[in-house]
């Protein structure tokens, strides 16, 4: 089913907020629960069937990422048609709202679109997000969450407890959950300025502190045309969905497209209305409404009534996922709790194909091992190597890795190929790829970055412990 | 000692509103004694006090106390028994609900929670419950002092003040107050924090503030202890201040219908209630169940015998009084007529409130007006929209008293009978040949009572046409959303960041003293404690005052050249000679002189005429470079590099164009060219 949207996949972050895990790897390659984190996005749209997805990932990692999706899809069962558009590597960074708007500017875009992070881990069932949009026909449909369990969290690598920016997000419940108020807390200084015109027309709003923008937006295709023209919008999440939120209390009339374009054109004005484009069927709905009204107050001069809130020509709308749970793994507080929590969020989840796995020659094939510990909470990639009398405890440890005898690894996350020997106590960390550590090591609440060695008897806390004589880009 | 099983549920009504808004008929009546249909409006309160369990009601009253005095003594004390009594305290030093209440405490009558209410309130709220309630919030919160009541109302809705319009922050899960302000601006700003520290937060604009509270004992001993507050907004201020170091708590409860509440507190306010109460908004406190009316189909009330000629038209929403004789070819509209009313033939009347005794003679129209008892209006007259007329007044025949004219029978200065017939006949033009009646001026503000009543804000003014107000909102709105298009990307024209408004303000302030300083010649010492003084009251940094005073000099000076006519190279350089120990004051490093240089360049720039600024401003550079403020290397420098102005967002591209046009300018050019050979000689030698 297409749902006449087109999914994108934004999987070019350079994971900006979490430089110490990404030394090694594109962000949306990091393993969360032993798969990719691209994974999660592309499950969920999978179980959607949604047939057009489109990946946008930097130049130079298509092979990479297209190998991971593989390893862990079925590619004859699969419904994704899966495209991919390339950024090209330059020294800025593409912002989200750039990235669409060269997209737009290569034509890649040919429909209403959902928007989706790589980051993003939900199991809210994304054709409900979809039916809403279709009902409201909103120019933008964002995907809430009432449950922001990533504030309880704790951070390895910092103490105490994190600091994590806020959203302020204020809903009109009385018109559908209308999205009345979009912005970070950061924009403001000290006050924020509420004007009465607004409050006239909106009386009644909440404004959460403690929700969750998951970052799955269905935008309106004509919402690229504005975006083509304000080249100053770098993010979705920063600009354009502020500046939408507001224009739904800009009343005006839709002005005919003729008239904009036989006017001298003003190229710093940039109208969001004049680009509305309404739905013929909503146009027809609301004709209807005007043939039965027309009865009282016949006026054909009025015929084009003025648009104010809550019948504005743009509308957003929030839709919220009350139970269930989503997360963003885009803070290393998220990024753990996302492994943390994953049996939580998708109890469901297919189990790995052991096939799929490429075996390496070079694990050593011994018995099982005796006496150890796993938790049922614990996900073991089963090409890793587990020594006797272990314990392993909430935790996550990817593939290829070696675990020394009478390890303890607790509220760990492990990446691929890591090497833990022998009498190792882990606890609370997040250990990246090709790390070792020596035997009888102590370490808790940290971040081992890729490639670093730890030596033995080296005991750490609260800390990131940076990497030794790998420079990050040799290995993409 | 009342025990704790007998709770006594107790009232206080506050029977004075601070302000007359009733203009000459609150020269008459305290406004909960007017007439509110053919019923003192006090009756109303006292009525609800009473059925809904009330048992001690203290009414405070300061002016026109006597009447209140005297109408309870006549109505209601008779009937009192042991289950509703009231006392009536008055002084003439209740000028304040604070002075009120902090006269209260000191009586020591109020043994337990008590509604605090207004006399103009009509409501139909359920008190005894409302007030078990609150004894149960209190026992969860401790801290409680006070809840309000609000009740729900849409921005455009009637009964609201426009002058009383205030925005509510409330925790949404348990409606405790966070933050309540009153509205002035098409703007109001809130606390980031509030919406930091609270998880969800309701932001209503749509509740009307009933002026009705629950209060505990604690709110009189609050208002004891704080000699400052005087209103109950002062109280709310303070609360809401005080919370993290009282821990005091205030709650809203947000009333829905079927529940009733509103303060018949003005014109406006008495118009939109009255119409609520025809069309029986306020069940039960309708007409025919109050008094001795019939309900008739379209809301037509009517009190024992009425004569009404047959052909005259009642359409709806109407009452009439007793005994009310209306004459033939009569219009009726959205009315309300007291008792013994007489109305001639022809005449129309619409949205008026006539009271008692009026005679209307023929051929009169009245529009939305209110009309006193007794008074006479006599034939061929008409009465515009918000005509405010007292008691006793007569008025025409034959003439149009336009609208919102008030009017009194009685002048205030009526023991001068010399001014007294002079006025008459003045009056006599506008009010007609055998009026009895003078123009009501206001002076509300000779006992001081305006300002404790803390709006400087213009109360609305009754009688307007009602469709023009609403398009103001939306035309209003309408053009200020193209303002605020760009609300958050800040566009201050110098400075960066939040300050910019204090840097115009001190930027303006400093432009105002130069010029007086020029003008009078004040020697630049005392100019500079000048700036020094306003830099501390805007808090101006350091490092912005070299720019903020080289670009007040350059405007200072240009605005006094141009003003007399030709700015001619002389005079210029006259008052800078004047105000050069300012610039030696200011100036003291290289980033002040270039930021100098940049000042006066965004300022020329800034200007639309720039065949005479630009000159100003080579003259300006040539005598600073004279008296050595400036030096060769940084007047190069500066015209080398371009550096990019202050400019609003939306005009960059046009200050990058100009700024060019500037640096490049023929003169300019000039002087930099002479100013490098000026260089290679001093060096040659």
């Amino acid at each position: 089913m297409s749902f006449g949207i087109q999914a994108i996949v934004l999987a070019a972050g350079r994971g900006s907020r979490i430089p110490e895990l990404v030394s090694s790897q594109p962000k949306c390659l990091l393993p969360i629960g032993n798969r990719p984190m691209i994974y999660y996005p592309l499950h969920a749209l999978e179980s959607c069937k949604f047939s057009v997805v489109t990946i946008v990932i930097n130049e130079g990692q298509k092979e990479a990422v297209s190998e991971a999706i593989y390893n862990h899809f079925d590619t004859r069962t699969m419904t994704n048609r899966i495209g991919w558009f390339l950024l090209p590597n330059k020294d800025e960074d593409y912002g989200t709202a750039d990235t669409l708007r060269l997209m737009h500017e290569q034509k890649q875009i040919s429909s209403d679109f959902l928007v989706i992070s790589c980051d993003t881990l939900t199991n809210y069932p994304l054709y409900q997000l979809v039916s809403s949009y279709h009902i409201r026909d909103a120019a933008i449909t964002c995907l809430l969450s009432s449950s922001n369990i990533i504030s309880d969290g704790s951070t390895p690598g910092k103490k105490g407890k994190p600091v994590l920016e806020k959203d302020l997000i204020g809903i009109d419940y009385q018109n559908n959950d209308r999205l009345v108020f979009f912005n970070s807390e950061l924009v403001f200084d000290e006050d924020i300025p509420f004007s009465i015109s607004m409050l006239k027309r909106c009386p009644q709003f909440i404004i959460h502190n403690n929700f969750l923008d998951t970052h799955i937006y269905i935008i309106k295709k004509w919402v690229l045309d504005y975006l083509a023209e304000k080249r100053q919008f770098k993010s979705i999440k920063a600009n354009l969905i502020p500046r939408l939120v507001r224009e739904q209390f800009k009343s005006n009339v839709i002005q005919n497209k003729t008239t904009y374009d036989s006017e001298v054109e003003n190229k710093y004005k940039v109208d969001l209305l004049d680009y509305v484009e309404e739905d013929e069927i909503y146009k027809a709905i609301e004709n209807l409404d005007n043939f039965n009204l027309s009865h009282v107050t016949v006026n054909p001069d009025t015929k084009e009534k003025k648009k104010v809130y809550p019948d504005s020509a743009v509308k957003c709308y929030a839709v919220i996922q009350r139970d269930g749970i989503s997360l963003r793994a885009n803070t290393v507080t998220g990024y753990f709790e996302a492994n943390k929590r994953l049996r939580a969020i998708f109890p469901n989840l297919p189990v790995k194909d052991k096939t799929s796995v490429p075996s390496t020659p070079t694990t050593p094939n011994v018995g099982p091992p005796v006496k150890v510990q796993i938790g049922a909470d614990c996900l073991v990639s089963p090409s890793s190597r587990i020594g006797d009398k272990t314990s392993i405890k909430r935790s996550c440890i990817g593939d290829h890795c070696l675990i020394g005898e009478k390890a303890k690894i607790a509220n760990c996350v492990i990446m691929n190929h890591v090497t833990v020997e022998a009498g190792c106590n882990i606890q609370g960390s997040i250990i990246c790829n090709n790390a070792v550590i020596c035997s009888s090591a102590e370490i808790k609440d940290c971040i081992v970055a890729a490639n670093h060695k730890i030596a033995t008897y080296g005991q750490f806390s609260n800390e990131v412990i940076p990497p030794t004589f790998v420079d990050a880009s040799d290995d993409l | 000692m009342v025990s704790k099983e007998n709770t006594v549920y107790q009232s206080v009504l506050i029977c004075d509103s601070f302000h007359n808004y009733f203009g000459p008929i609150g020269e008459h009546y305290p406004s909960c004694l007017v007439p509110l249909i053919n019923r003192p409006v006090i009756e109303y309160a006292l009525d609800s006090l009473r059925v809904s369990g009330i048992q001690e009601v203290y009414i405070f009253a300061s002016t026109h106390a006597d009447l209140i005095r005297s109408y309870v003594n006549k109505h209601w004390t008779p009937q009192c028994n042991e289950d509703f009594n009231i006392f009536v305290y008055s002084s003439d030093h209740y000028f304040s609900l604070g002075e009120i209440l902090r006269d209260l405490f000191s009586k020591a009558v109020i043994r337990n929670d008590f509604v605090l209410i207004y006399g103009d309130t009509v409501c139909n709220l359920p008190f005894k419950q409302y007030l078990d309630d609150f004894k149960a919030l209190r026992l969860k919160d401790k801290l409680c002092v006070m809840a309000h009541l609000f009740r729900l109302s849409s921005p455009l809705h009637r009964t609201r003040r426009k002058d009383d319009e205030s925005i509510a922050v409330l925790q949404a899960s348990d409606k405790r107050l966070l933050c309540y302000e009153k509205i002035h601006l098409k703007k109001i700003d809130l606390d980031l924090l509030l919406f930091q520290n609270n998880k969800d937060v309701e932001v209503h604009f749509d509740l009307q503030d009933t002026h009705i509270s629950i209060c505990s004992l604690s709110v009189l001993s609050l208002f004891a202890d704080n000699f400052d507050y005087q209103t109950r907004d002062d109280f709310i201020k303070g609360i809401m201040g005080q919370e993290e170091i009282l821990g005091n708590t205030i709650y809203a409860k947000i009333l829905d219908s079927p529940y009733y509440a509103a303060r018949a507190v003005s014109p406006i306010a008495y118009d939109a209630i009255s119409r609520d109460i025809l069309q029986r908004w306020t069940y039960p406190n309708v007409p025919d169940l109050l008094m001795n009316y019939a309900y008739l189909r379209n809301h037509i009330y009517k009190e024992g015998i009425s004569n009404i000629t047959a052909g005259s038209i009642l359409s709806r929403n109407i009452a009439i009084g007793d005994k009310t004789e209306i004459g033939a070819n009569v219009e009726i509209h959205y009315s309300v007529l007291g008792s013994n009313v007489r109305i001639g033939n022809n005449v129309r009347i619409e949205g008026a409130y006539i009271w008692d005794n009026v005679i209307i003679e023929d051929n009169c129209t009245i529009k939305t007006s209110i009309i006193g008892k007794n008074v006479i209006i006599k034939a061929s007259t008409n009465i515009n929209n918000g005509c405010l007329i007292a008691d006793n007044v007569i008025l025409g025949p034959n003439v149009n008293i336009k609208e919102i004219s008030y009017i009194d029978s009685k002048h205030r200065d009526e023991d001068d009978p010399g001014i007294l017939e002079v006025l008459q006949q003045i009056d006599a033009k506008n009010l007609g040949e055998s009026a009895k009646g003078f123009v009501w001026i206001d002076d509300g503000r000779e006992d001081g009572q305006e300002e404790s009543d803390g709006g400087s804000f213009s109360p609305e003014i009754w009688g307007l046409p009602p469709d023009e107000s609403e398009q103001g909102i939306s035309s209003a709105s309408s053009s200020e959303n193209e303002q605020s298009d760009d609300e958050y990307e800040y566009d201050y024209k110098f400075g960066d960041g939040d300050d910019g408004d204090d840097q115009k303000r001190y930027y303006a302030e400093v432009v105002d003293s130069l010029i007086r300083g020029i003008e009078c010649k004040i020697a630049c010492e005392n100019l500079i404690v000048e700036i020094n003084a306003s830099k501390h009251a805007y808090n101006i940094q350091y490092k912005d005052v070299a720019f903020l005073v080289s670009r007040a000099i350059i405007d200072a000076v240009s605005k006094l050249a141009n003003q007399e006519g030709k700015a001619t190279a002389g005079k210029i350089k006259e008052m800078v000679k004047h105000l050069s120990p300012l610039y030696v004051n200011y100036i003291r490093d290289d980033q002040g002189k270039i930021d100098c240089l940049k000042a006066m360049e965004e300022f020329t720039v800034s200007v639309m005429n720039q065949s005479s600024s630009i000159p100003i401003l080579v003259h300006f550079i040539s005598y600073l470079y004279d008296d050595s403020v400036l030096d060769e290397d940084t007047i190069i420098r500066w015209h080398q590099r371009m550096e990019i102005l202050y400019s609003p967002v939306s005009e960059i591209d046009q200050y990058v164009i100009e700024q060019k046009s500037l640096r490049s300018h023929a003169i300019m050019l000039k002087f930099i060219e002479w100013l490098k050979t000026a260089e290679e000689e001093s060096e040659s030698d």
